[in-house]
């Protein structure tokens, strides 16, 4: 849940915020809740809609996530590989960043969540056509950003594009 | 050759185009090299997206739990009402529980069971979890994956020849090679409970549940992502990290041991779990020898028909049942015998209105609910609403 919406929002403490305000909305929806229903996928789109509706939001103002926050490498991985790891990971985040925020909820809700193209619909508010074009948009996007990285698949998607 | 299909690739990848189109894309991929490799840079696309490391500041989620609580508590105060009952905090501490729990890796104490990933398919298993390698200091280091951006020849020609929607189930070497549970829920839908195995990240369980080394069965190097060997880790790894999970869950939630252990309960909350203990529920009251099955179903009826007509005999028959739940666990009427325990805790609270008693019937209660094989939980919140009103 706060993966996900630091997927969207970008920045820690809003991810955090995110996070707390729907367990906030959970417990404020607990008494009607049906315990039969799996509580994880509720509450996820619960914290989806607020990132959205966050980054919407005409005061929602992006930065840069910090520097250093990524993760440590591994003790004697190849030094060469090391360095376009970390270019690949740089071009990747800035990619996301720069994605449409309503782009990026929807690319993080299919891939990473891999919530249906109607369940995202249904907890973004917006048709399903809607949700489909964004994704191919947002996917072009980041294809476009990592093609150096994609190796012969990048080479020949570039000659065909 | 038919018109490039780039517009309609996307939704192919993700099974959602309808049987005629997605039939007409496959037809056209076949005979499209340019097209075959946009769809495997869209695989590669997603794969880079999911591997991408989420990092959360040191020791986070150690204080999200009070945090939530205070921001809970102070959200009722500044709406003035009475908020909800008490009881509910352990319903939500059980919630919170099984949201978080399974995305904590279980190997954060045993860096060395698993070597550095090294296999492209490996770096998947990171996702989420390295903000909490990253917490860990011991915990294995994690790695970024631009080697499975690449793909070969012969994962194009797989993956050509794949149908939309598959590619993530059918092809343990493709580029969007996932390690799947065998008995996971089909990605995207259901996703399940958080206690059970979120389908979400196939690469997720297989990375949470990575075992310390005296649990880890001799699993071939270099990696313990074998979807079966995955799989089968689950119950075992969250059965065992679970209790000091639900021990500091409880302690931030002021819950009692016996809602811990109802915590600890909905924690072990697993698909596959969940389907043995129903088998093992069933399996020995069909094998019990018959004197002793006679025997408690004697005491079960015997309970069934006493009646309690003081407050005392209502105590008594509450603390019978209790016994009957506790010496057969496994017994499928256990369920009923725990449900009848918070029905007379009701009854004793209402008429003594003592918070001892209430305390012990909030107790019962949500060690009830938290449970991961309660069957009545419906019953059992109505009683406890039914008596907060």
């Amino acid at each position: 849940m706060y993966a996900t919406a630091l997927r969207v929002v970008r920045r820690h403490d809003l991810a955090d915020d995110v996070a707390q305000e729907a367990f906030l909305r959970a417990w404020q929806a607990l008494a009607s809740f049906d315990l039969a229903r799996p509580f994880g996928p509720w509450i996820c789109r619960i914290a989806a809609n607020l990132a959205v509706n966050h980054v919407r939001s005409p005061e929602a103002r992006e930065e840069e996530l910090p520097e250093g926050h990524a993760e440590q490498r591994a003790p004697g991985e190849d030094p060469l590989t090391r360095v376009l790891d970390r270019e690949a990971e740089g071009l990747l985040e800035r990619a996301l960043s720069s994605l449409p925020p309503d782009q990026r909820a929807v690319l993080t809700l299919r891939v990473v969540e891999e919530m249906s193209y109607r369940e995202i619909a249904e907890a973004l508010a917006v048709p399903t056509g809607t949700v489909m074009s964004r994704l191919a948009r947002a996917r072009a996007k980041i294809a476009e950003a990592l093609r150096p990285y994609l190796g012969s698949a990048g080479a020949q998607a570039g000659e065909g594009a | 050759m038919s018109v490039h299909v780039s517009d309609r690739l996307s939704a192919y990848l993700d099974g959602e185009l309808s049987v005629v189109d997605a039939g007409g894309v496959r037809q056209h991929l076949a005979s499209c090299d340019a097209c075959s490799a946009e769809l495997l840079e869209l695989a590669a696309v997603d794969r880079a997206v999911r591997g991408l490391p989420v990092t959360a500041p040191d020791r986070y989620f150690d204080t999200f739990a009070p945090r939530v609580r205070t921001r809970i508590e102070s959200s009722g105060r500044a709406r003035g009402g009475r908020g909800l009952p008490r009881w509910t905090w352990a319903l939500a501490a059980a919630l919170l529980l099984a949201v978080i729990l399974p995305r904590i890796p279980w190997d954060r104490a045993a860096p060395a069971a698993r070597p550095a990933a090294s296999h492209p398919a490996d770096k998947d298993d990171h996702l989420e979890t390295d903000s909490f390698a990253r917490a860990q200091p011991s915990a294995a280091p994690a790695t970024f994956p631009p080697a499975p951006l690449v793909v070969g020849r012969d994962e194009e020609e797989s993956l050509r020849r794949q149908g939309p929607g598959r590619l993530d189930e059918k092809q343990p070497s493709s580029i969007v090679d996932q390690p799947k549970a065998e008995a996971a829920p089909s990605p995207g839908k259901a996703r399940g409970q958080y206690a059970e195995p979120p389908p979400k990240a196939a690469a997720l369980s297989t990375a949470e549940t990575r075992v310390a080394p005296e649990q880890q069965p001799q699993a071939p190097a270099p990696s313990a992502r074998t979807p079966a060997a995955g799989a089968s880790y689950t119950g075992a790894a969250a059965a065992n990290a679970a209790p000091a999970e639900a021990e500091k869950l409880s302690a931030d939630f002021g819950l009692g041991d016996e809602a811990a252990a109802g915590v600890e309960g909905a924690v072990a909350e697993e698909p596959r779990a969940k389907e043995q203990l129903e088998k093992k529920a069933e399996r020995p009251a069909r094998a019990q020898p018959g004197s002793v099955a006679a025997g408690r179903s004697g005491a079960l009826h015997s309970l069934d028909s006493r009646v309690a007509r003081s407050l005392e005999e209502r105590r008594a028959l509450r603390e019978a049942w209790r016994k009957f739940a506790r010496d057969h666990p496994e017994d499928p009427r256990a369920d009923e015998a725990r449900v009848r325990v918070v029905a007379l805790g009701a009854e004793i609270a209402r008429e003594t209105s003592k918070s001892e008693d209430v305390a012990q019937l909030r107790a019962d209660g949500t060690a009830y609910l938290a449970r991961a094989d309660a069957r009545q939980k419906e019953r059992v919140k109505a009683l406890l609403v039914e008596f907060d009103r």
